[in-house]
């Protein structure tokens, strides 16, 4: 399988705090990559620098084999980096409307309008929203909007989906359903997706594989059952506890 | 008004004024005037606000203090700047110059530059103010261009809107500029019937009568689509959106930025040279008292509407009953043509028992008050808005009572934020003119009086002087709330 996201020995700092200490990845197409993490073990950061919203201090950033960020500078700007987030706010822009949300992305990427429509129509179709495109995001529950944000991302095609922590502040009935439907529309998408959360069950759930961060390391990659309870990570320990 | 009102012969003062076509002809104009004003600040101020505030150009935040110094000069020097270097006999006029300067063209390119500022200044505001991750969220998917025009602009509309409003209220109560432009205005024709040749006090208690409406207007306009979205748009964050990097256009961008933003100096520059030695030389005979008048004016007026501000800022960011009524209240004020709050305070206070107040320099301050305690409300309610009512909610239950919770938990937390409101105020109080030259006592004028009385037959290298001294003293007086603000923040 192709490598779509590749990071080579990424570090970064933020003052005197080295948030990220030479990180390398690699995420195939079609692979769901959960990587968890406690707070402050620099997950998101690495998140924002795939993206292109920070740069690494050194190490390389590919994406389908092109360098799009090196040591200090952002070669690709996030828009035409063909990548798709969903934040832990969601970050729904309220003055337009869920419709709106979705073709925000489509026109900037020139795709015609009819191509447009179908597709939203499409992706609304498959989140069970067809009904509610004219809704502005304040007039939608919780879980409509989590939904309406995850088709904002497939609705581009992306080459890989960014998940923030996007379920975090979802209650655990409402999280299941709505980590079956990802699992579902993800498979169904042949999705590339990069999941970031603190949670193990919901890391195992999701992803194909879990790379576990602690301190800006990875220190583990694999399966959560293959977890060493003595390994030296406390997190690992920790996660192996509550995991077992 | 009141007084007016029931005066006996009201009614044919409003048939003689009101009843004819001119007086509405000078008021749709006047109103043209304001809205073409107020789209060429825009015009300008929003692109600069974007630059200033999302792009990592060349020495930008020096550039967006830089910008915001005309706006704190009353636009009667300005266009007095201006006309030193396109009028006749200027260093860059000509006829053609002249003519195109005193006329509806030059007031409006000149108030539309004067109040630009105003729309720079509160776009970086609202840009800082929009959650980052929305913008995060557009910038995956959209180039920059597109982000600002279809994601942030309409996010923050409010805040643009609130910077229109402001702007046309601040157009519709010019007097120096149109007059000195010899631009008919509803305003100025309000003044002349205050003093002079066309004195008629009883047809400027008439004539003030449409703005009032306008003024009525402009308030449901604010209270109906701005209102506390506005303040709550401008609320601190502590993560901050991306910053736009220009690539290639970096250089270019930012020397078209400063070129706009040194624009404002080029009046100022012009006035130094103007007032020359012998500007500066002659000024202890023509300065006066003016100079500690205004000083003393501005500071005790600002004092004040920090203080309504304190009181009024409060109830309102934490939504307290009556306080979006007081709140109205402060904004009517300010968006009330000058001349009318003007009327209506010589209306109030010109009485036998009251002259320790109407002649004295207390009914400037009392005036200030009246105009600008918006100024201190909206900011304060800015920065208290922006920090958890748990403080208070804790020293409540630790048995602080208002004034102790208010002196010892509010206002020391937020000492920078309230210092910074005063420090606006008592620019705004130093920069009027339009309203205290309606009533000002004899012997009480301000420094922009002063140089607005003596435009018209004094020598003209003494009021560029005086002109550079109301300038300095601007500058002295924000450079020491920055230190202040700067030492502060260390310690």
């Amino acid at each position: 399988m192709s490598v779509v996201v590749a990071l080579q020995n990424i570090s970064f700092s933020y003052g005197q705090s080295q948030i990220l200490d030479g990180i390398s990845l690699e995420i195939s197409r079609g692979e769901v990559l959960s990587l968890l993490g406690p707070s402050g073990s620099g997950k998101s950061t690495l998140l924002r620098i795939i993206m292109g919203f920070a740069a690494p201090d050194s190490g390389l950033v590919r994406l389908r084999g092109d360098v799009v960020s090196d040591s200090g500078r952002v070669y690709t700007p996030p828009e035409e980096r063909n990548l798709a987030v969903v934040l832990q706010d969601l970050a729904l822009w309220p003055h337009l409307t869920v419709e709106e949300n979705l073709s925000f992305g489509l026109q900037s990427k020139h795709v015609a309008r009819d191509e447009q429509k179908t597709r939203i129509a499409r992706v609304l179709a498959e989140v069970d929203l067809e009904n509610l495109a004219r809704r502005y995001p304040a007039q939608l529950s919780g879980g409509e909007q989590q939904r309406v944000a995850i088709a904002r991302a497939l609705v581009l095609e992306p080459d890989a989906v960014l998940l923030d922590e996007p379920m975090s502040n979802l209650d655990i009935g409402l999280r299941d359903d709505l980590l079956d439907l990802f699992t579902s529309l993800f498979k169904q998408h042949g999705s590339t997706v990069i999941h970031v959360t603190h949670d193990p069950r919901e890391a195992q759930r999701l992803g194909d594989n879990v790379a576990v961060m602690d301190r800006g390391h990875i220190v583990f990659t694999g399966n959560l059952e293959d977890l060493d309870p003595k390994h030296e990570s406390q997190f690992v320990q920790l996660v192996c506890r509550h995991f077992r | 008004m009141v007084e007016f009102l029931t005066s006996d012969d009201w009614l044919s003062l409003i048939d003689s004024t009101l009843g004819t076509a001119r007086a509405w002809t000078l008021l749709a104009r006047t109103i043209g005037l304001a809205l073409a004003i107020t789209a060429v600040a825009l015009i300008i101020g929003i692109p600069r606000g974007v630059l200033l505030g999302k792009t990592a150009g060349m020495g930008l935040p020096i550039a967006l203090l830089v910008h915001a110094f005309p706006l704190f000069m009353p636009p009667f020097l300005v266009a007095l700047g201006w006309f030193h270097l396109f009028g006749q006999q200027g260093a860059l006029g000509s006829e053609n110059s002249s003519q195109l300067f005193f006329g509806p063209t030059g007031l409006v390119g000149t108030l539309g530059f004067a109040f630009s500022p105003v729309v720079t200044g509160l776009t970086v505001l609202g840009l800082r103010g929009i959650d980052p991750s929305l913008e995060e969220a557009a910038r995956s998917v959209a180039p920059p261009v597109r982000v600002i025009t279809r994601i942030l602009i309409p996010l923050m509309w409010p805040v643009i809107a609130l910077a229109a409003l402001i702007v046309f209220a601040l157009s519709i109560s010019e007097i120096g500029v149109p007059m000195f432009l010899r631009v008919k205005t509803y305003a100025a024709a309000v003044f002349t019937r205050l003093g002079g040749i066309d004195y008629a006090p009883g047809e400027a208690f008439a004539l003030v009568l449409p703005l009032l409406g306008i003024a009525l207007l402009l308030l449901l306009i604010e209270r109906r689509f701005i209102g506390r979205r506005s303040f709550t748009s401008m609320g601190i964050r502590s993560a901050q959106g991306s910053i736009f990097h220009l690539g290639r256009w970096r250089a270019p961008a930012s020397a078209v930025v400063w070129i706009i933003c040194g624009l404002g100096f080029i009046p100022i520059a012009a006035l130094g040279l103007k007032a020359g030695v012998s500007g500066f030389s002659g000024l202890n005979r023509w300065l006066g008292d003016s100079l500690i008048n205004s000083l003393l004016v501005a500071s005790i007026g600002a004092t004040g509407i920090t203080v309504l501000g304190i009181i009024i800022g409060h109830r309102l960011a934490r939504r307290k009953r009556g306080s979006s009524f007081l709140d109205g209240v402060t904004v009517l004020a300010f968006v009330t043509p000058a001349a009318v709050l003007g009327v209506g305070l010589v209306a109030t206070w010109n009485h036998p028992a009251t002259q320790f107040v109407y002649a004295t320099a207390a009914i400037m301050v009392v005036g200030m008050i009246a105009r600008y305690s918006v100024i201190g409300v909206r900011t304060i309610a800015a920065v208290l808005s922006s920090s958890s009512p748990g403080y208070e909610d804790v020293a409540s239950a630790f048995g602080g009572g208002y004034l102790r919770r208010m002196s010892r938990i509010i206002v020391p937390m937020h000492a920078r934020g309230i210092f910074v409101a005063w420090l606006i105020a008592a620019v705004f109080c130093l920069r009027d003119l339009e309203m205290v030259v309606v009533f000002y006592p004899a012997g009480y004028e301000t420094l922009p009086i002063r140089i607005f009385t003596l435009e018209a037959n004094g020598p003209e290298d003494v009021v560029a002087a005086l002109s550079i001294i109301h300038a300095g003293l601007t500058a002295v007086l924000l450079a020491l709330g920055g230190f202040l603000l700067r030492t502060r923040r260390r310690a």
